[in-house]
């Protein structure tokens, strides 16, 4: 695909999500598939696609930037620039999303510090800030030790705001699916799969199927890592959720295995997500098999957001636990205004990293201590 | 300053419905939306079967989770007892909604959200709410918690009361007659 073209898909998908998001504000929120039992839907799921994508960029650059590992260095560039974009669309998609986003100002007058929503927003605010500084420093100024410092920042400011994300699930103990310390964990962790999934894609499209650049080879080996540690933490996540048939809970996660969001799960989540991509890894050690899984893995790590925000409100909430009630799974679908936004989200972060590659110098890694001999010299379709 | 809360004598409801409406028509609601309902429940097997009748509302809680997870404040309670939400500093991001375990919340068209405020404009008139006043079984008792001689410390006192989901913590100002 030429770079016209892509500019052209994008850009579509741009005037597509624009029309959605015209109807959304001037019809009303009511409009979306979301309901006043189950108040989240799929603007919520793909902020966080957004926000987990862009933290993972963050921590997996860190490993060359920060902590000055070889291969990794030649990814810094292309990953904050995209870690950046992938943050802005993920304001935009919430920004659509919330009715009131002006009202979002007295999160600075009147700040509410035991709330996890003001954490998250606040530190991913700061965290866009540290991007900032590592962009202007490391591709406006090749300037590496500043950019070095702000990379350093905005790897902790990462930490700090993703695990709130989790918390801003893990914190509603009305809300047994998502109760626990698991939540910010499993974020931290998935940032870091979406991270190298997305790397792998943007750099095989960027130098090729036969470049001899060692950084898909190596973050295929993280992707690998990455993938077996998710299926670890999903295993135990269903075993105990499960374990005892504590109402509500247990509920929620037959809805996943064996009700409605059964096939998302089983075949989009697992299979084409976690089981495909791995088994694909360890069995070829090409940069095709690594391009191959992590697009696999991309497509079904977006609907492990969903499934995971959707399964969470499915049970109803019971209120008389004395005399509960029989369980009538909650129904949701997206509607089309909805999935307008996504693409919206989608193509401002295709349209934005291609005016990127074409602005900005992103072909050299960035400049240090530890300069790699990765080349990077091989022009991708993508950008040619 | 008062501390406000409220009794409800569940055994004496007939499912009427008549607080829900006139609760509507106190705030000019759309049918669709409402601040308190009834949640009917069957006990007991045929031929011995029994339907209770739970009114539900905002449970106006001492440790009320929609306050600690509200990220601009807007939730808010006051010495009074009675847990507001201020619409101009709503943002509309349903967290309240999905950590209150009693599902009382609403958004309206603007996306805010609401609840039951106990009609706070109301009672500082000296009237009692209409969900109250309009029960024909005086299903409900409103009134000070600190008041001696108010009808519903005195009730308080007499009978064996209970709130719902008391193992979430939320320490509930709504009270239930046990049976």
């Amino acid at each position: 695909m030429n770079y016209r073209t892509a500019l052209g898909l994008f850009a579509s998908l741009i005037a597509f999500g624009l029309i959605g998001t015209l109807f959304l504000l001037f019809k009303g929120h009511h409009i979306m598939g979301t309901s006043q039992q189950f108040p989240w839907g799929l603007l919520i799921s793909t902020y966080v696609f957004f926000v987990v994508s862009s933290t993972g960029l963050c921590l997996v650059s860190s490993i060359g930037h920060v902590f000055g590992i070889e291969p990794f260095h030649a990814v810094a560039k292309r990953s904050v620039v995209l870690a950046i974009i992938t943050l802005m669309a993920g304001f935009l998609v919430m920004g659509i999303e919330t009715p009131q986003p002006l009202h979002m100002l007295y999160m600075m007058v009147t700040p509410n510090w035991t709330s996890a929503i003001f954490w998250m927003g606040s530190l991913y605010g700061v965290y866009l800030v540290f991007l900032f500084g590592e962009f202007w420093y490391m591709i406006m100024r090749e300037n590496h030790a500043k950019a070095r410092l702000f990379a350093l920042l905005a790897f902790f400011s990462a930490i700090a705001a993703h695990s709130n994300l989790g918390a801003v699930f893990g914190f509603l103990h009305a809300r047994p699916y998502w109760e626990g310390p698991y939540m910010p964990i499993y974020f931290i962790l998935s940032a870091l799969l979406s991270g190298s999934a997305i790397l792998i894609l943007l750099f095989y499209l960027h130098e090729g199927k036969d470049s001899s650049s060692p950084v898909v080879p190596a973050i295929a080996k993280l992707l690998t890592l990455f993938l077996s540690i998710t299926i670890f933490f999903t295993i135990w996540k269903v075993l105990t959720g499960l374990y005892g048939h504590v109402p509500g809970k247990a509920d929620a996660y037959r809805a996943l295995l064996t009700g409605p969001y059964a096939l998302n799960f089983w075949l989009l989540e697992v299979t084409v997500g976690m089981v495909i991509p791995l088994a694909v890894l360890l069995r070829k050690k090409t940069r095709k098999a690594a391009f191959t899984a992590a697009a696999l893995s991309i497509l079904g790590i977006f609907f492990m957001r969903y499934d995971l925000v959707m399964v969470g409100q499915v049970v109803p909430l019971d209120v008389i636990d004395q005399m509960p009630l029989p369980v009538t799974l909650l129904k949701y679908t997206p509607t089309w205004v909805e999935w307008a936004v996504v693409s919206l989200g989608i193509g401002f972060t295709g349209l934005c990293y291609l005016l990127a590659e074409k602005r900005f110098d992103l072909n050299s890694p960035a400049s240090g201590p530890h300069k790699t001999s990765a080349s990077t010299s091989s022009h991708a379709d993508v950008v040619s | 300053m008062p501390s406000y809360a409220m009794l409800i004598d569940a055994a004496k409801c007939t499912g009427c419905g008549a607080c829900r409406v006139a609760c509507q028509m106190q705030w000019q609601l759309p049918p669709e939306r409402f601040y308190n309902r009834l949640e009917f429940r069957e006990k007991g097997q045929y031929p011995k079967v029994k339907q209770e009748i739970f009114p539900v509302q905002c449970m106006h809680c001492d440790n009320p989770p929609c306050q600690e997870v509200c990220p601009t404040h807007a939730t808010y309670k006051t010495a009074d007892g009675i847990v507001h939400v201020n619409p101009k500093k709503c943002i509309g991001c349903k967290m309240c909604m999905m950590a209150c375990p009693y599902d009382v919340r609403q958004t309206n068209e603007k996306g805010i959200v609401e609840k039951c405020r106990f009609c706070d404009d109301y009672i500082a008139k000296g009237e009692q709410p209409p969900c109250v006043t309009t029960c024909m079984n005086t299903v409900r008792v409103f009134g000070d918690l600190d008041d001696p001689n108010s009808e519903l410390r005195r009730l308080l006192d007499e009978k064996q009361v209970f709130t719902l989901l008391p193992h979430k913590g939320t320490k509930p100002r709504i009270f239930y007659v046990s049976k």
